[in-house]
């Protein structure tokens, strides 16, 4: 079943393979992030586990408020005041960088993972320009002359699809379009070649025909250097077109992790089936009331005893099981691994 | 595209009652009761320490603070501590008195250019332009001078300074709401201008002007005592307290501290817990400080 | 951009307008006859008539303004009755000691407030936060002349740290030769360390309590300035770039607070004149503030008007300065959309 109009992924066709037998990349263990606000702490973020190796394409989908950014950030340390990482562990080719000092966590950034946010309209600074930025991101972790660092900035700026990058290179940030800003942002992420690179809803500020050229943009340049991307989005067209395995991120926890293929052909944790229900193909919606999700997500600043989709879900509302006992995580036959007492992968089986 | 048709979290407002707002912060509630007390005392104060501010005892002068005169006398036998209540309550009203004057005219100016524009518009800012550029006290100054030297001279002038401050920072905000959407689609609607002036405009503006109005007292008391000090703020035998700083400086640097001391004390306390107050405030009604400049 | 700056001298001509005509005004027309004033109680109404004639008073209104801008122009600001002296060559004279004190007021006022708002924004604790909170607001709330008479009394009467109330130098230190009559400047260049040294002696005390103010509401604004920027996406995607916490600081962070702080330049100005008016006069200074608070007490309208318009005029000045400096320092204003 396809969900998706066809976008024009030319990575759709080619051949990928992601390589699982050597250690991971990157692998999360128990990540759990805070907030401590004036009304209560906000659990953003709770015992998140995943392991991600080269090449890998890895998605984190989720509602708006589920964590998924509050996790990307947890990552790498930026988690915005007044949030902190409370435990867990991530560890980056056997590196551990939870609890690193600035010193330590800023070698890692940018060097060893790339970030690309949401918002290219202010992710940069507006009184300095594009060059001054870019050589400044190079030479954070690479030893060269400012000179030499705006040579390879032009190149690199030049691989992304800035026309006459020797000229553009001195322009102002408000001189380029949102879509050339993030050209320019996934260009400085992966100027000192990290090994991993998160893009966090890299084009939901966009528009929908830039959309796509980002995306394919980005899933070029992870492609041809061998990064590994983690790619946050809520939306699914995204995942399926460009993703090799997902993570349903719920009220901060990860409630269905499997791989691409097997989520978009059976779901099993009712909310993913949920998620996929409320996508609309255009070819066949028909006129009438947009599907949704009923109910609105929990607080989270509430750790209650159940499973918090309890009261949305077509299952368990009714079970007591479901509303006093935390389902733990785990993996079904087909793979996929599911926080859920009642999931199963057959389809047709727990609905 | 596709998406997920995501139902935007809503995390539920909790209700947040004042009190276990005060409770939370502490040092709020610190500030607040000190001026509280401050200002009860000086309203209330005359009614118990029952002493005449203005009462020459020649047989009492420059004494030090004792039971009987617990913040001393001055260089004609009065008590300090009833001119400094007495003087308190002067200080208050009036600045309480410029702080409402200027939010009404000023409100009312803001309302009328940034809903009208134009010309109106155009008089208006030409007209706070020309009464900003000068210093208040100064401007306070010249209209007592040309008045008559005294409280309401000082009121009149403060006043006159502080309504463009309202009106400038007001109009910016009542013509941001007109961009707004929610504006936008009431004058879609066809609502009455006034309605939409009144129903929808306004409310947003109170908190700015609240916040404002602290701001605008605790400057207000201080240029009081500015021209007070200068002489031209209230005139004997009205109690006032830079006019008591006035009085009692030549005797403080030889020893009589507590007839300007206290005064220049009470003045440092009303003005700074005002300002203290006002910051946390804005702090919360305005926690990215995008409306009310530090002045 | 050329548009701009002719559009803003437009609107400060016509400030500097609104204010003469306010200025104007208010020492002509509003009750009280200024003749009688000058003139005292104790003189007759003829005496009163002559002055009022010889003053211009009996014209009307539109002429007198004519007359009044006309002389302003050829720089003749009328005449100060108090002194027996034109208020030009008054002003002129009085003019660098308030400079002097006004100069290094400003220096200390800034330099404080960024470093206090910095430190308390950059450390990330609650104390220094709370400490600035509290100092400034102490600050703001203080009453100039109050604090000078309280500092007066402790810091010179009683410890002795500095001079007393008597002005730019101690009796009988050698008076430096007149360049630009700021003493610690003439001094420097006559090579007078002595002199310099006492001038400078002098100036710290007031300088520091007129400083109080500026320094009170610069620090709140650039502290709120820096927490406004700090929350900024572009700060953490230059983290994210491996950028440490100083670097992103102070290339990043402090630029768009400084910035910001230009369009308070007009306020922090006016300020500083409040400040001296209340101030001088307590030290004795011989500066303009002082010789303000006198003409006051005289009722000498000639002088105060002149310092009125004076203070609006350069108000408008330093505002319309910050602005345009505010426009080029931009590049979003400074430099087109591609």
């Amino acid at each position: 079943m396809s969900h998706t109009n066809a976008l024009p992924f030319s990575s759709r066709s080619m051949a990928r393979d992601v390589i699982t037998d050597q250690a991971p990349v990157l692998s999360v263990n128990g990540l759990t992030t805070n907030f401590d606000t004036a009304s209560g702490t906000v659990h953003a973020v709770r015992e998140v586990s995943f392991d991600l190796y080269k090449r890998q394409r890895l998605a984190i989908v989720g509602e708006s408020g589920s964590g998924k950014s509050a996790l990307a950030m947890s990552l790498v340390g930026l988690v915005p005041a007044p949030g902190r990482i409370v435990g867990g562990s991530v560890k980056l080719n056997g590196t551990e960088l939870v609890g690193l000092d600035d010193a330590g966590i800023s070698k890692i950034r940018g060097r060893d993972i790339g970030l690309v946010f949401q918002d290219p309209m202010a992710a940069l600074d507006p009184l300095k320009t594009i060059g001054t930025q870019f050589v400044e991101t190079i030479r954070v972790h690479q030893d060269v002359s400012a000179k030499v660092a705006r040579r390879m900035a032009c190149e690199l700026l030049a691989e992304v699809g800035v026309n006459d990058p020797e000229r553009r290179i001195a322009d102002y940030p408000h001189q380029y379009s949102g879509g050339m800003r993030q050209r320019v942002l996934i260009a400085m992420a992966i100027a000192n070649d990290p090994a991993v690179v998160i893009a966090d809803e890299p084009t939901t500020a966009l528009d929908v025909t830039t959309q796509a050229q980002v995306l394919d943009l980005l899933a070029k340049i992870c492609d041809e250097r061998g990064n590994a991307l983690v790619m946050i989005t809520h939306n699914l067209g995204i995942v399926e077109e460009l993703c090799d395995s997902v993570n349903v991120m719920y009220a901060g926890r990860f409630v269905e992790s499997s791989s691409t293929r097997s989520l978009f052909g059976s779901p099993a944790h009712p909310y993913s089936k949920a998620l996929l229900d409320c996508v609309i193909d255009p070819a066949t919606a028909k006129r009438g009331a947009l599907p949704a999700i009923p109910g609105s997500p929990p607080d989270l600043s509430v750790d209650e005893p159940g499973c918090p989709f309890v009261s949305r879900c077509p299952i368990g509302r009714d079970e007591l099981r479901c509303a006093t006992e935390r389902p733990e995580a785990r993996a079904l036959a087909g793979g996929a691994v599911v926080r859920c007492h009642f999931a199963s992968d057959t389809p047709g089986d727990a609905a | 595209m596709t998406a997920i048709a995501a139902p935007q979290i809503v995390v539920p407002a909790r209700r947040r009652p004042f009190r276990s707002f005060l409770r939370r912060d502490r040092a709020l509630t610190l500030t607040l009761s000190f001026l509280a007390a401050l200002i009860v005392a000086t309203l209330i104060g005359p009614l118990v320490w029952r002493v005449q501010p203005d009462a020459i005892n020649l047989g009492a002068v420059l004494q030090a603070p004792s039971l009987g005169h617990p913040m001393g006398t001055d260089d004609t036998g009065r008590d300090v501590l009833a001119r400094v209540l007495a003087g308190g309550r002067t200080s208050i009203l009036a600045g309480l008195t410029i702080a409402l004057i200027g939010a009404v005219a000023g409100c009312i100016a803001a309302l009328l250019a940034g809903s009208m524009r134009g010309w109106v518009d155009t008089l208006f800012t030409w007209l706070t332009n020309s009464i900003l550029c000068f210093p208040a006290i100064l401007l306070a100054m010249a209209i007592a001078m040309a008045l008559q030297p005294g409280v309401t001279a000082v009121v009149i002038g403060l006043s006159l300074h502080s309504f463009p401050w309202y009106m400038r920072t007001l109009r910016g905000e009542v013509m941001r709401l007109y961009g707004q959407d929610f504006v936008r689609s009431t004058v879609a609607l066809g609502a009455h201008p006034a309605r939409v002036l009144f129903r929808h405009v306004f409310p947003h503006l109170v908190p700015i002007m609240i916040l404002q109005m602290a701001a605008v007292f605790g400057a207000a008391v201080l240029s009081l005592a500015a021209l007070g000090y200068l002489g031209l703020g209230a005139q004997p035998p009205t109690a006032e307290w830079g006019e008591m700083i006035t009085d009692g400086q030549q005797f403080f640097l030889t020893g009589q501290w507590w007839i300007a001391g206290f005064p220049g004390l009470g003045l440092l306390l009303a003005v700074s817990l005002t300002t203290m107050i006002a910051d946390r405030a804005r702090e919360v009604l305005d926690p990215r400080g995008e409306f009310i400049q530090a002045k | 951009m050329i548009n701009t700056i002719f559009k803003r001298l437009g609107v400060a001509l016509a400030t500097v307008f609104g204010a003469s005509i306010f200025a104007f005004i208010l020492l002509r027309k509003v009750p009280g006859d200024p003749a009688r004033a000058i003139a005292g109680d104790a003189a007759t109404d003829d005496a009163i008539a002559a002055l009022r004639k010889s003053m211009g008073l009996d014209d009307n209104l539109f002429v007198q303004y004519g007359n009044y801008m006309g002389s302003l122009l050829r720089g003749d600001f009328g005449f100060s009755y108090s002194t027996g002296n034109s208020v030009g060559s008054l002003l002129a004279q009085r003019l660098p000691a308030t400079v002097e004190l006004g100069l290094l007021s400003v220096i200390i006022a800034i330099v404080a407030a960024v470093l206090a708002a910095s430190i308390s924004v950059y450390s990330r604790r609650r104390w220094p936060d709370r400490l600035l909170r509290i100092a400034s607001s102490l600050a703001m709330g203080s009453p100039p002349f109050w604090i000078a008479l309280l500092a007066l009394l402790v810091l010179s009467i009683q410890l002795g740290i500095f001079p007393g109330p008597e002005g730019r130098l101690s009796p009988g230190t050698l008076r430096p030769p007149n360049v630009t009559g700021m003493f610690t400047v003439d001094a420097l260049l006559a090579g007078q360390w002595g002199t310099f040294v006492n001038a400078g002696w002098h100036l710290i005390l007031p300088a520091i309590i007129i400083a109080l103010g500026p320094f009170a509401f610069l620090s709140r604004l650039y502290r709120n300035q820096l927490r406004g920027t700090l929350r900024e996406t572009f700060v953490t995607v230059a983290q994210s770039h491996g950028l440490r916490r100083f670097p992103v600081y102070s290339r990043h962070v402090a630029p768009h607070g400084l910035l910001a702080l230009l369009p308070a330049a007009s306020l922090l100005f006016a300020d500083l004149l409040a400040g001296s008016l209340l101030v001088e006069k307590v030290f004795g200074w011989p500066g303009i503030g002082s010789m303000t608070a006198d003409a006051i007490i005289q009722k000498d309208f000639a002088v105060v008007q002149a310092v009125l318009l004076l203070a609006a005029i350069l108000y408008v000045v330093v505002s319309l300065a910050a602005d345009l400096i505010m426009t080029a320092a931009d590049p979003r204003t400074r430099v087109g959309a591609r």
